[in-house]
Order: structure tokens, then C-alpha cells, then sequence
């Protein structure tokens, strides 16, 4: 057994960081929504005096310009099991350390990738380029390889070793805290000054099960290879879907190839392990306050490189617009197919479909770029010109309204006015009490008008306003069926 | 001729984040429409409806008193009262919903509605056309007086609505009424509605969508408007309901519970027999001649203005805490009286004062009198518990306290809601003064970098300002008590605290004293418990029985103390603003105490009076009166003004302001009228002053000295009782060091000091204090003979933090029996857990008998395993070898645990390394030459040591 940890220390600060090149200092922050603290805080920001563990609101003093993310457990899950289908490419056996890392078990492997110092040195680049920093250590059990990792993070030079006989050496010097240890054992450790692995298994066995529990002293067992240390692997699953967000907006699609790229070199290593490449693949750009672009891609056969990936997907973003600035951009492959398949025919199966109106509406989309195709759906606002949208995707109900008229004219007209009264094609007699309707002031399009329906002489109906402000302004704004 | 018209409907900023306007704007605007009547009907409330009533009382407004309801499993109602019974019934209906549900909600349902509410008026507000099942639901219970509101607020078919409602209205015979639902005063305020409703909703304004009010027709529109509006009939209708409405707040009637006087007496006479056993309690060879004359003088006028029961109700109280042996002490305007001295309420012992109680009562004002009642901190709540147990809590419960929104707090609501971040929100918030409540001006924001020409900081900036002053939610006040004779739930609406079992009634002080009704302070003071435990250490130590009646008056090595500054933990004058006063005052009376409490205050201060009395006071200034009139008044005080009381009499004296009117001046400068409500009383101030022949200069200086001390002066009736306490402990501090220090352990957390600096401040006053030891300690610090004989201080197991009070009532109960032998005897006897021993190792509380905090817990983390029956035998186990704590390590590891250290200073073990860097420490500041240079550190005492121990320890 060879083991090879990848430790990703502050893995949420890591995921804020991945989407941007922005240096602005950040800090990820946890807890309440009215007291949040500082979880984590990038090297910028702890130069500047952030510290984790103090109230964002004392952040936010001596920063000045501060970017803030919350940590998302899910995020943080979602991330790491899609690094873990990534290093599947590496060996079947990788196990997943909640919120911290993975564990390689590489002995199978060894020959293939040229020694572990050769692996170790490989990853450790090949993370980089997906936007992650990592430390590794290697060791011939999972728990004393994912110690050394984590003390090589702490800037601890302690090297790997391939021999059992060796870790009690090399585990030594390594400080206590290291471990998932409960924080009550290691307060009181700290107390009675014993802080390194070392110190500890100085102390005499008895008294140190006696006081802190088998379950401390059976870890330590563990780490020196004394007894077995079975693991749970991680299967891959047959989907891809990575994410990355951003701290801030990003308003060009220029700043989006980057992260892009990231991702896709995920996609490659998972599709490496499964065998696999793509025939569809989704881009989702996420909005604030807005629905989601989706870019999609077809090839004609399948494919894994990112490279190549990249090329098609910079062509399609390239055309489209963005409707508002992007807060997060994933990859979704759904379908993954063998790679060795290839496709036969061009042509279109004969047997004819029926298409439903729904399944036009995929199809169009595919075509046309998704925000191409739209639906009018209702919007909730009291101001009339506002209170309908198009939609790229159909939602389940419209709201409910008063009485509307079913064409809404872009432009409201105005009326022209016969002995003071308003007309159109003749004198307009009001039908109803005058709805009013104030709203707008928060967005500068602030309207005051006193609604009617009002009906000509040819029978014709129209929904008809004046101007709160200027009484004798009339305006025609719908027409009736 | 426009029709007359009544608005029934309509709700206040007391229906928190849904009314949008003051009671008192409602009330002037309706006036200024010239409504007939005007509804204040806050959500199951009446909390506004004093302010209504008063603002209604100046515009000559008639006001309806009212509550609306939204029926759980119904329609939503309002209800008016029609006379005063009617209000008792509202005002109890609003507290058994209240009751129902937590804190700031109510529950109604249609079964409190089953028999009526007797002599109130019902409005039913329908909100759909289905509503004739409810109408005749409503004529039921309250047959001739069950009325259909019609509002008519250019909704998308008003004709419709209108003809659907006369249809139920003719189907179920419930006549029609016009109303308005209105929500704010005018229209302009429709934004600051979106904004609240945004608050309210947790959701920004432009994510509301049609949750928002379609237009701003909740306001009270004009007549004209109204008229061509509605039918005239239900115009007229209005005027109906409003005649059948006659009650007003002014007939609430305080009326003092009956129990507190014996059946035969009337409460003066039993006043007059409870003062004169007091007074032959305190002059045992008997009363002098002043001050007999004086409690005569002072029960005719308690007599007169009907206020006996007020002194018995406290004394009532007073004497419960003695019984108890629970310090306790008066203030306020009607404690400094012979009469409270000879009840016990106050020490104020009236030949030692010079003060009158007439200044302090005043006859022509007849406003309540306020007696304040501090109790030791820890103790309060059993006085609480008996008022509660005494009059039972459908007739005692706590005063409100209307929080209100501040510049920061409206800043960041109001920007939230309009979209900034989170993040924005919080810089704007910070970019203001937390009270900087006079309003927000652009300039501040764009020094914190916002963009003042941005349409949403403008927003922002107009919308927080209005929002200042808004009432947020009702609170418990930290001590009034209202206590009524009959059902306080008829008087005032009560409702849920957030403490379990608390109730709070629907007004506050200010509410309370306009209308006339009486509340009793009961607040917590930890001096006092610091003093009693003080006496009792000495008492105990000395065999003596001392009480706060016998320390000795004017004491010239207590003021010498006081003089230098050196009054930490002294009651009030310990702060460093205080430490740094004291030795240009230089206190040597008592009376110099009563000032030195009021100065070093946000009024004094602001309104620029230290620095004229303190040269006044060295003879630097010439003590100078503008005239007679003003020199009665200031003569006390230098000619400066301190006290709250005298810038009040000032108006009196010097501008012709009756004491009403001053008294109406300070509240105006507290309450809602911030922008530009002062303008009358000043044109009146100055005025009235320059009639008098006072120069512009003065009387605008007069007028700046009021706005500070409105809000922020410190009254001398206060400050009297305070310096009394303030003697006190210094006289303890300087005599009884040790016991002082220890008391005051014993009653943290009070003052401005840890138990760390306490220590520090005993130990260089050359007190003896001696760690938290097993073998010796209580659970509170103790005193015990220093070498020289001397009580020296010891301290508690109660420092040891993690370790519980039971705890330590084991160890002191089994060292009772015999001393702890080893570790072994004490874990057998005391059977304290593994949690709590290890408590005490990591403090250092073991080391007399398990060496030191390393090697006392490994011991103790092995204790719990150990066999009980092997006791001895299992000892056999070698203990390895610690390494034994540096000293650094040490104070650090006392810091953590203890929270003080009794070794050598932090600084000291930097000392070395600061001398390389050529620092110089406090002691060797003292001599060096004024205008040389040198480089010290701060004073470390009391700025984070821990920060720096880090680096001290190892």
C-alpha cells in the first residue's frame, strides 16, 4: 500500500479564489446572517490584519475594499467530489476527506506514473491548473500520508516515507493539533504542554488510554501502520457537473474562458477515468435576480478534450449576450458515452417524430442559442408596462390580475383631446371609477396615472389613463378584444 | 359647502412597520383637513394612542380611541371605544390576544367576539365581496352597533365594490360607513411605506412587486376629494359613528391600591403615624426642632396634592427589602424629603442636606412625584416577585420602553431595503453616528465614499431620515412598575415580554406621566450589593454591626483619595472620564460629590460647563450673576449650570417660562419634534429673556445649555441620592480595603473593572491576596489574617472559570469535616467530576496537595477511572514527569483560567527586552524633565493584556 494525501487547505477561500484573477483582498464568512465571522481570510487580507475567527464587521475597518463570500457546505461537497472523479484518472481507489482533501491509494499505479515522488510533483501541478493549491504527503498508511500533507501546509518540512519502519521518525515532530482529535483532548494535551506526536506517545500507554480514551490512543496506532486502517472509496459517478462562483460579477464573457478552461480540465480527467467523452454538454451562467443562460453544445462525436471543448464553448460565448452579470458559471456533461464508440450516420433517422410543443421548444433552443427562444409570461408589478416579460423558459402559472386588456401597446399614445374629453375615432365614454396606479419611484421609471376603461362610439374598448400629475394628459395604453 | 366627515380608520407608526406616520402627524393633519374626528386604530394596540391624544388636545382635535383586528379564523375588525367602560373592554380584549401569543403578536379568533364587546362600536373592513356571512356574524354580536367600512381607495373597480357592498349591506342590515384605511398622514410618505413593507417582508422594494400598495390612497385625503368620491350618506355616517363615540384618555383615573393602608386610617394619617415611628427610630434622643418643622411642612404638602399613597406604596416596598435584609435606596424628586429619610426610603439624612423637597415637587405642576428605588443587582428580582405576588399580575406589570429607530438603524433598514448589499448597507450604517439622529447629511456619506448625487444614496438619505424616531417594537422597561387598584388590563393593554413570565403594559414612561398615572421604579444597582457585602466582611471581621447609616460623615482621608484619582471601584467615579475630573474638582464635601456625579456627563459637557465651573472654582474666574433672579438659581453651583433641574428653572426664572411650559420644552427636546420643533420655544426663550434684560449673548447661550440638557442632563435629585453611595464606597475603600475588594468580587460582573485590575488596585493599596486554594477557599472570596494580623483578601473557588457554585459547596462541606489529606482523599470526599477537577488543576487550585497545574491534571484526568473500593491500593501508577511551567507560562495559563494572575505583571517579564529598547516605565516617568523626550508604552493595566502575554510567556 502507498498512499498519497492532497490536502486543500481552506478549501472555501480556495473556491472563492478559483473564479478570478481580481486581488482585491477576500474573506469567506460563516455564521449568522447579522453576526458573521471571518472564516477564512485570502494572504492579502490577513496582511492587511483579517484574522479568522473576528466579526466580519471588524474586517471590514482596517480593509477598506473587502470582497466577502459565504461558505456553502454544498458548494465546498459538490467541488470536492467533482476534484475526486478528477483524480479517478490517477487510480480507482481515491477516498474523500470531507471539506479537507482526497486520499490516493497509488501502489497500482506506481509503475505506470513513474515513481511517487514523480506522482506527488505531477498532481500537485495538474490541481494547479484546475485553480486549486494543494499539499501532498505520502506514506504507506492513508492516515500518516494525510498528516504529512496537512504539516506540509502548516510549512512543516517533514518528507514522505514508503516504509512502515520509518514513520515513527518522521510522525514525531509533528504537532498534535494535527489530528481530528476532540478540541477538549487537545486543550488539555496543550495544558500539560504535550504538543507533538512525539511527547505523546512518550507518556505511558496505560495512563494515557486511562485518561483520554482508546479511541485517541487507537488513532495514533493507526497512523504508525500498527493496525489495518480500511477506507471507504469513492465511486464515480456516471455525470459530471463542476461549478465555479464569483465573489464578484463578472460582466464580460472574456472573464469567463478562464475559470471555463478550469472546469473543463476537471471534465477531461473525470471523462479520462470513465472512459468516457461527451456528445452534449451545458454551460450555465448564473445571474443575480435573473434566470440562468445556458449555452449548449452538440458534437457531432464525442469528445473529451478540453482543449478542444474550450475552442467550441469561446466560439458560442463569444455570440452570446449576457443579459445581466454572471455570479457563477458550471459545467453540467449529463450523457457521457464510451469513447471508442463512433457515430455511423449523418442522416437523419427516418422513423418521423412527433414533435411536441415542448420538444420544439428544446430543439429551437438548441438552434437558436436558448435566449433566442421566449415565452411572455407575467410579471409581478403593479405598473403595467413592467408587469409582463419574456422568458426563456415557461413557468408553471401566470399571477392572477385585475381586469387588462389583452394587447398592451408598447408605447402608451397620447389622446387627442374633443371639448376637454379624450377621443379616438370619436368621443371616449368612461366605462369604470378610476383604478390608479402609483409605483416606480425606487427604479427612476415612476408612474402616477388614474386608469379607465372607456368605449368609442364604434364599440370599440380601450384602457385609456391621465397623468396624476397633469390631468388634462390622456393616453391610450391597451386595446380591449 | 363640503360635507363634514370622521376618519375611523386609520393606524399609526405603532402598527409597527405598517403605519407610516406619527400619531401627532395624524392628528395635526386631520385638523388641518378639518376631519370632524379622527380614529387612531393601531393593529391590537393602543400604544400610540397617548401621543394621539395629546397632539389632539392642541389642535382641538376630537380623537376616537380604537384597535383593529385580523381575526384569525375572520375578517379583519375595528373596534372603537364609546365611552370609558367601552375602553376597558377594548383594552382587555387587546390583552388576552396579546397574552395568546409571543412577544410583539397576537392571536384573535372569532369566539372572543361570541358575546360582544360591551360599549365599543365594530367596523367590519371586508376584503372580498363574500363577506355577507360575516356582516350578519357581526350584527349578532353587536346588534345597532355593527357598521360595514366602505373603502373606496381607486382600487381596479371601485363602482363594482361599492354596489356589492350595499347589496350585503341591504341583504344583512348592517348599515354602510365611509373610511379610509389610511396608513399615513399624506401622501409623500407612500415611499417610506414601501420601504417599511420591504423591512417587514425581508425582501427589497423592487422585488415586491404587487405586495406594495398599488397607489398612495392611504393617506387622509382631502374633504373635496372624499366627497366626489364617496355617496354623501356615507359621509354623514361617519359623523354618526363618531357621536356615539365620547371618551377621552383624560378619564383615566389612577387609583392607588387599597392595601397598603390599614382599614381604619386614611393614607395621610397613616403616613403621618408610619414618619413619626421613623422619625423616633432615627433621632432616638429625639427629633430636632428643624426637622420636625420640615416633615410637617413637606406632609401638608403631600397632603394637599393627594400623593400618600405614592410614599406608602414604596415604603411598602422598602420595607419588604429590609425585611429581608436587601439594601436599598431612593432617588428622584420626591426622595430627598425628611419624610423618606424618617421612612427609611433614603439615608438622605435632611440636616446634612440643603436641599428643598418643594424644589423638587412643585405644587403648580402637579406632575406625579418620581421615586426611583435602586436594590442590590443580584436581589432586584425577588422585590419584583413580591409586587407580583402582593397585587397579582392582572394588577402589577412592567412599563414599556418604545424602542425607536436611530440614524444607523434606519440607514441600514432603509438602504437594505432599497437593494444595496448587505455589505453597502453596513458601510453606510458605519459612515454615521450611531445617534446622530438630528438627521443624516449627505456630506458624512461622501466622506465614507458614497456617491451623494447617486438618485438611490439620495433615496437612502431622505427615507432613513424620516424613518428616524420611528417606534420599532415595545420593549420592558428596566424597572417601572405600574401597580393599579382594581384591573390594570382595563387601564392599559398588557402584553408578553420576551422574559417568560413578564408582562409589559402597551406605554411607557412618557405616556404614563402625561396622562397622570403612577409608576415605581425598581432597579438594579450592584454598588449596593457591593456595599452590603462590604459591611457584613467587616462586620464579621470586627464584631461589629455597622450599617450604611453609620459610616462616618465627611471623612477628609476618603475625599484625600478621592482627590487622587484613586477611586477604582468607587461607585460612580471610577471611570477614567471621572479618575481624570477628580483631581481638578477636588471634592471635600459631600455636596462637591453631588456635582462631581452630574458634571462628567454628555450634557455638562456639551453644553460647555466644566471648564467655566472648574476656574470658578480655583478662584481663576470671578464667580459673576447676569441677576438676582438667576443667581437664586446658580448660586449653588458657581453661577454654571449642572443640573437638569436648574437649566428648567432658568426658563422659569429668566425667560417667564411657567414650569409646565419648561417641563413641555424638555420633553420637546427628547421626543419626535427634532426637525425644527424647537423654533417657537426659542423665539419664546429669547424673547422672554431679552424683556428681562438679559444680554442676546446670554440668552442664546441658555438656549444651547437646553438642548444639551434635555436629552442628556443629569438631575440634581438624582445625583444627591447617588453621591450618598458614591461616600460610601469610597469611605469603605479607604478603611476597609480588604473587604471592599473582596465584596466586590464577590458581586461581579458590575463596574468598569475586572476582577483583574480590582486585585492589582488592592495589592498596590498594600492588600494582601492570597489564590484560590482548595484548602482554604469558599466559592466567594473570603478575608482571612495576613501576617501582620491584617485581613487579607482570599480568593474564591468563583474565580476559577468552568467551576460550578455546587461544586464548591462539596469541597468547603468535606473540608468541613477534616483537611484533604492528598488528591486521592479529596476526589474520595468531595466526588467532584473529572469536568471540575480539571477546572481546578488548569486554575492552580489543587497545588497545595497535587503539585503544580501540569502534574495536578494529569492526576486528576486519571481520578475517574480510578476503582472507588481500591482507594489506596490502586496508587500505584508512576506519574511521568512535566516539565515544570515557566513563569510566563504560569501567568498565562492564571489569565486563561482564573482571569487574573497574583504573579508578577505581564510587563514585568517584557520589562528586560523594553529597557534594551530604551522604554522607560510608568514610575521612571515621573521624574524626567518636562520637554525632554522619551519613549514609554501605554499603560498596560486594562488594554487587553492578554494581547500581549503571548509573547511574555515561554
Amino acid at each position: 500500500m502507498l498512499w498519497i494525501a492532497l490536502y486543500l487547505p481552506e478549501l472555501a477561500l480556495q473556491l472563492a479564489l478559483r473564479g478570478t484573477t481580481d486581488d482585491t483582498p477576500l474573506v469567506v464568512i460563516s455564521g449568522p446572517d447579522n453576526r458573521p465571522v471571518v472564516h477564512a481570510a485570502s494572504r492579502n487580507a490577513r496582511i492587511a490584519g483579517i484574522r479568522p475567527g473576528i466579526p466580519l464587521a471588524a474586517a471590514q475597518a482596517p480593509a477598506g475594499r473587502l470582497r466577502i463570500a459565504r461558505e456553502d457546505l454544498d458548494v465546498e461537497a459538490g467541488a470536492l467530489a467533482a476534484l475526486a472523479g478528477w483524480a479517478c484518472q490517477f487510480t480507482p481507489c481515491v477516498v474523500l476527506r470531507s471539506r479537507q482533501g482526497l486520499l490516493l491509494e497509488v501502489a497500482g499505479s506506481l509503475r505506470l506514473l513513474g515513481g511517487v515522488r514523480a506522482i506527488g510533483a505531477h498532481i500537485v501541478r495538474e490541481v494547479a491548473a484546475l485553480g486549486y493549491r494543494a499539499t501532498t504527503g505520502f506514506a504507506p498508511n492513508p492516515l500518516a500520508a494525510w498528516l504529512l500533507a496537512k504539516a506540509c501546509a502548516q510549512g512543516m518540512r517533514i518528507r514522505g516515507c514508503t516504509d512502515v519502519s520509518e514513520l515513527r521518525l518522521r510522525l514525531a515532530p509533528l504537532p498534535l493539533a494535527l489530528l481530528d482529535w476532540p478540541a477538549e483532548t487537545l486543550a488539555l494535551l496543550d495544558q500539560l504542554a504535550i504538543t507533538t506526536i512525539g511527547a505523546f506517545l512518550a507518556l505511558p500507554r496505560g495512563g494515557v488510554t486511562q485518561r483520554f480514551g482508546e479511541v485517541v490512543v487507537e488513532s495514533l496506532d493507526r497512523a504508525l501502520g500498527l493496525v489495518p486502517d480500511p477506507q471507504a472509496y469513492f465511486s464515480l459517478p456516471e455525470h459530471y457537473s463542476g461549478e465555479v462562483e464569483f465573489t464578484g460579477e463578472v460582466q464580460e464573457v472574456e472573464a469567463l474562458l478562464f475559470p471555463l478552461h478550469r472546469l473543463l480540465l476537471e471534465l477531461q480527467g473525470f471523462l479520462r477515468a470513465s472512459g468516457a467523452g461527451v456528445e452534449h454538454l451545458s454551460v450555465h451562467l448564473r445571474h443575480q435576480h435573473k434566470h440562468e443562460t445556458i449555452v449548449r453544445l452538440a458534437l457531432a462525436a464525442p469528445e473529451r478534450d478540453a482543449e478542444c471543448l474550450h475552442a467550441l464553448l469561446r466560439e458560442r460565448l463569444a455570440r452570446t449576450e449576457l443579459p445581466a452579470a454572471v455570479t457563477a458559471i458550471s459545467v453540467v456533461a449529463d450523457e457521457c458515452v464510451p469513447l471508442i464508440r463512433s457515430t455511423l450516420s449523418w442522416l437523419p433517422e427516418r422513423q418521423t417524430q412527433i414533435m411536441h410543443l415542448l420538444h420544439l421548444h428544446e430543439r429551437l433552443s438548441a438552434r437558436l442559442g436558448s435566449d433566442r427562444v421566449l415565452t411572455i409570461e407575467s410579471a409581478d408589478d403593479h405598473r403595467p408596462e413592467h408587469a409582463w416579460q419574456t422568458e426563456t423558459r415557461r413557468k408553471s402559472a401566470s399571477l392572477p390580475f385585475p381586469l387588462r386588456p389583452v394587447w398592451l401597446l408598447r408605447q402608451p399614445r397620447p389622446l387627442s383631446l374633443f371639448a376637454g374629453e379624450p377621443a379616438l375615432r370619436g368621443p371616449l365614454r368612461r366605462l369604470s371609477s378610476p383604478e390608479r396606479i402609483e409605483a416606480g419611484w425606487w427604479d427612476g421609471d415612476t408612474i402616477g396615472r388614474d386608469y379607465f376603461v372607456a368605449l368609442n362610439p364604434c364599440g370599440e374598448a380601450f384602457w385609456i389613463y391621465r397623468e396624476l400629475a397633469q390631468s388634462e394628459r390622456w393616453f391610450v395604453h391597451g386595446v380591449f378584444a | 359647502m363640503l360635507p363634514a366627515y370622521a376618519e375611523l380608520h386609520c393606524i399609526s407608526n405603532f402598527s409597527f412597520l405598517q403605519g407610516t406616520s406619527h400619531p401627532e402627524e395624524l392628528v395635526e393633519r386631520a385638523a388641518a383637513l378639518g376631519y370632524a374626528a379622527l380614529a387612531i386604530t393601531d393593529e391590537c394596540s393602543v400604544a400610540g394612542a397617548v401621543r394621539a391624544h395629546v397632539a389632539a388636545k392642541d389642535f382641538g382635535l376630537k380623537l376616537l380611541i380604537g384597535s383593529e383586528f385580523r381575526l384569525i379564523d375572520g375578517p379583519k375588525l375595528v373596534l372603537l371605544a364609546m365611552n370609558r367602560a367601552g375602553y376597558g373592554n377594548l383594552s382587555a380584549l387587546i390583552t388576552r390576544a396579546r397574552c395568546a401569543a409571543k412577544k410583539g403578536t397576537y392571536r384573535i379568533t372569532r369566539s372572543e367576539f361570541e358575546g360582544g364587546i360591551a360599549e365599543c362600536l365594530a367596523l367590519l373592513v371586508p376584503d372580498d365581496a363574500d363577506c355577507a356571512a360575516d356582516a350578519a356574524w357581526l350584527r349578532e354580536r353587536f346588534p345597532g352597533t355593527a357598521w360595514i367600512a366602505v373603502e373606496l381607495l381607486r382600487g381596479p373597480d371601485d363602482t363594482g365594490w361599492l354596489r356589492k357592498l350595499e347589496a350585503v349591506s341591504y341583504m344583512s342590515g348592517v348599515p354602510l360607513v365611509a373610511a379610509g384605511d389610511v396608513r399615513m398622514h399624506v401622501r409623500a410618505r407612500k415611499p417610506l411605506h414601501d420601504v417599511l413593507t420591504a423591512i417587514r417582508l425581508r425582501t427589497p422594494v423592487a422585488r415586491l412587486g404587487r405586495q406594495l400598495l398599488a397607489n398612495s390612497e392611504r393617506h387622509l385625503r382631502a374633504i373635496g376629494r372624499l366627497a366626489a368620491i364617496y355617496p354623501p350618506a356615507l359621509l354623514a355616517e361617519t359623523l354618526a359613528v363618531a357621536a356615539r363615540c365620547d371618551f377621552s384618555l383624560d378619564e383615566l383615573r389612577y387609583e392607588y391600591p387599597e392595601e397598603i393602608v390599614p382599614a381604619c386610617e386614611t393614607p395621610i394619617s397613616w403616613l403621618r403615624h408610619l414618619s413619626d415611628e421613623g422619625m423616633a427610630r432615627r433621632y432616638p434622643a429625639g427629633a430636632p426642632e428643624s426637622v420636625r418643622n420640615t416633615v410637617e411642612r413637606e406632609l401638608a404638602l403631600i397632603d394637599e396634592l393627594d400623593y400618600a399613597p405614592y410614599f406608602l406604596t414604596v415604603h411598602d416596598l422598602v420595607a419588604f427589602a429590609r425585611s429581608r435584609g436587601i439594601l436599598c435606596q431612593g432617588r428622584g424628586s420626591a426622595a430627598n424629603s425628611a419624610v423618606c429619610y424618617c421612612l427609611g426610603i433614603t439615608e438622605v439624612d435632611p440636616g446634612r442636606m440643603q436641599m428643598l423637597f418643594e424644589r423638587f415637587v412643585s405644587r403648580e405642576r402637579r406632575e406625579p412625584p418620581d421615586i426611583d428605588v435602586d436594590f442590590e443587582h443580584e436581589r432586584r428580582e425577588e422585590v419584583l416577585q413580591y409586587v407580583f405576588a402582593k397585587y397579582g399580575r392582572a394588577r402589577a406589570a412592567m412599563t414599556a420602553a418604545v424602542s425607536t429607530y436611530h440614524a444607523r438603524g434606519a440607514l441600514r433598514d432603509v438602504a437594505k431595503a432599497l437593494g444595496l448589499s448587505l455589505d453597502q448597507a453596513d458601510r453606510l450604517a458605519k459612515a454615521v453616528a450611531w445617534r446622530e439622529d438630528r438627521g443624516i447629511v449627505a456630506e458624512t456619506l461622501r466622506e465614507a465614499g458614497f456617491d451623494q448625487d447617486s438618485r438611490v444614496i439620495a433615496q437612502v438619505i431622505a427615507l432613513a431620515n424620516t424613518l428616524i424616531g420611528f417606534p420599532r417594537h415595545l420593549s420592558q422597561h428596566s424597572g417601572g412598575v405600574v401597580i393599579a387598584r382594581d384591573r390594570l388590563d382595563r387601564l392599559v393593554p398588557i402584553e408578553n415580554a420576551a422574559m417568560p413570565e413578564r408582562t409589559v403594559i402597551q406605554w411607557d414612561k412618557d405616556d404614563l406621566d402625561l396622562l397622570g398615572l403612577l409608576k415605581i421604579d425598581i432597579l438594579a444597582l450592584g454598588m449596593l450589593t457591593a456595599i452590603r457585602r462590604t459591611l457584613d466582611l467587616t462586620n464579621a471581621w470586627h464584631g461589629t454591626q455597622r450599617t450604611l447609616a453609620d459610616i462616618p460623615p465627611e471623612d477628609p482621608a476618603a475625599y484625600d483619595m478621592a482627590c487622587n484619582g484613586d477611586t477604582v471601584g468607587v461607585f460612580q467615579i471610577e471611570s477614567r472620564a471621572q479618575m481624570s475630573m477628580l483631581p481638578r474638582l477636588k471634592p471635600r464635601c459631600y455636596y462637591d460629590l453631588v456635582i462631581e456625579v452630574a458634571i462628567v456627563r454628555p450634557g455638562p459637557i456639551q453644553g460647555r460647563m466644566v471648564h467655566p465651573y472648574l476656574r470658578r472654582r480655583e478662584g481663576s474666574e470671578p464667580v459673576t450673576y447676569p441677576s438676582e433672579a438667576v443667581k437664586s438659581v446658580l448660586e449653588r453651583t458657581l453661577g454654571v449650570s449642572i443640573f437638569q433641574e436648574q437649566v428648567m428653572q432658568l426658563a422659569v426664572v429668566a425667560a417667564g417660562f411657567t414650569p409646565g411650559e419648561a417641563d413641555r420644552l424638555r420633553r420637546a427636546m427628547a421626543a419626535w419634534k427634532r426637525h425644527g420643533g424647537l423654533e417657537p420655544f426659542r423665539e419664546r426663550l429669547l424673547d422672554g429673556m431679552r424683556a428681562r434684560g438679559y444680554s442676546a449673548e446670554y440668552a442664546e447661550q441658555i438656549y444651547q445649555q437646553i438642548r444639551g440638557f434635555g436629552a442628556y442632563g443629569f438631575p440634581e435629585s438624582h445625583s444627591a441620592s447617588f453621591a450618598l453611595l458614591v461616600y460610601a464606597s469610597l469611605w469603605l475603600k479607604c478603611h476597609h480595603p480588604a473587604a471592599f475588594t473582596a465584596a466586590l468580587l464577590n458581586s461581579q460582573p458590575m463596574g468598569f473593572y475586572s476582577p483583574a485590575q480590582i486585585v492589582q488596585d488592592a495589592r498596590r493599596h498594600g492588600v494582601t491576596v492570597r489564590p484560590a486554594d482548595v484548602t482554604t477557599s469558599d466559592w466567594e472570596a473570603t478575608l482571612e489574617p495576613d501576617d501582620d494580623g491584617k485581613p487579607a483578601v482570599r480568593l474564591g473557588l468563583q474565580q476559577v472559570s468552568g467551576l460550578p457554585e455546587r461544586a464548591a459547596d462539596a469541597i468547603v462541606a468535606a473540608r468541613a469535616a477534616r483537611p484533604f489529606e492528598h488528591l486521592e482523599d479529596f476526589v474520595r470526599r468531595t466526588a467532584v467530576n473529572r469536568h471540575d477537577l480539571t477546572c481546578l488543576a488548569a486554575a492552580d487550585a489543587l497545588a497545595s496537595i497535587a503539585g503544580h497545574r501540569r502534574s495536578a491534571l494529569w492526576q486528576t484526568l486519571g481520578t475517574e477511572s480510578m476503582p472507588p473500593l481500591l482507594g489506596e491500593g490502586s496508587r500505584h501508577e508512576v506519574p511521568p514527569e512535566f516539565l515544570v511551567p515557566t513563569e510566563g507560562e504560569n501567568i498565562v495559563a492564571d489569565y486563561a483560567h482564573l482571569g487574573l494572575t497574583l504573579r508578577r505583571h505581564p510587563v514585568a517579564l517584557l520589562r528586560p527586552r523594553l529597557k534594551a529598547l530604551r522604554l522607560l516605565s510608568a514610575t521612571e516617568l515621573g521624574p524626567v524633565h518636562h520637554g525632554s523626550w522619551h519613549r514609554h508604552l501605554p499603560p498596560a493595566a486594562g488594554y487587553g493584556e492578554r494581547c500581549h502575554l503571548r509573547h511574555a510567556g515561554g
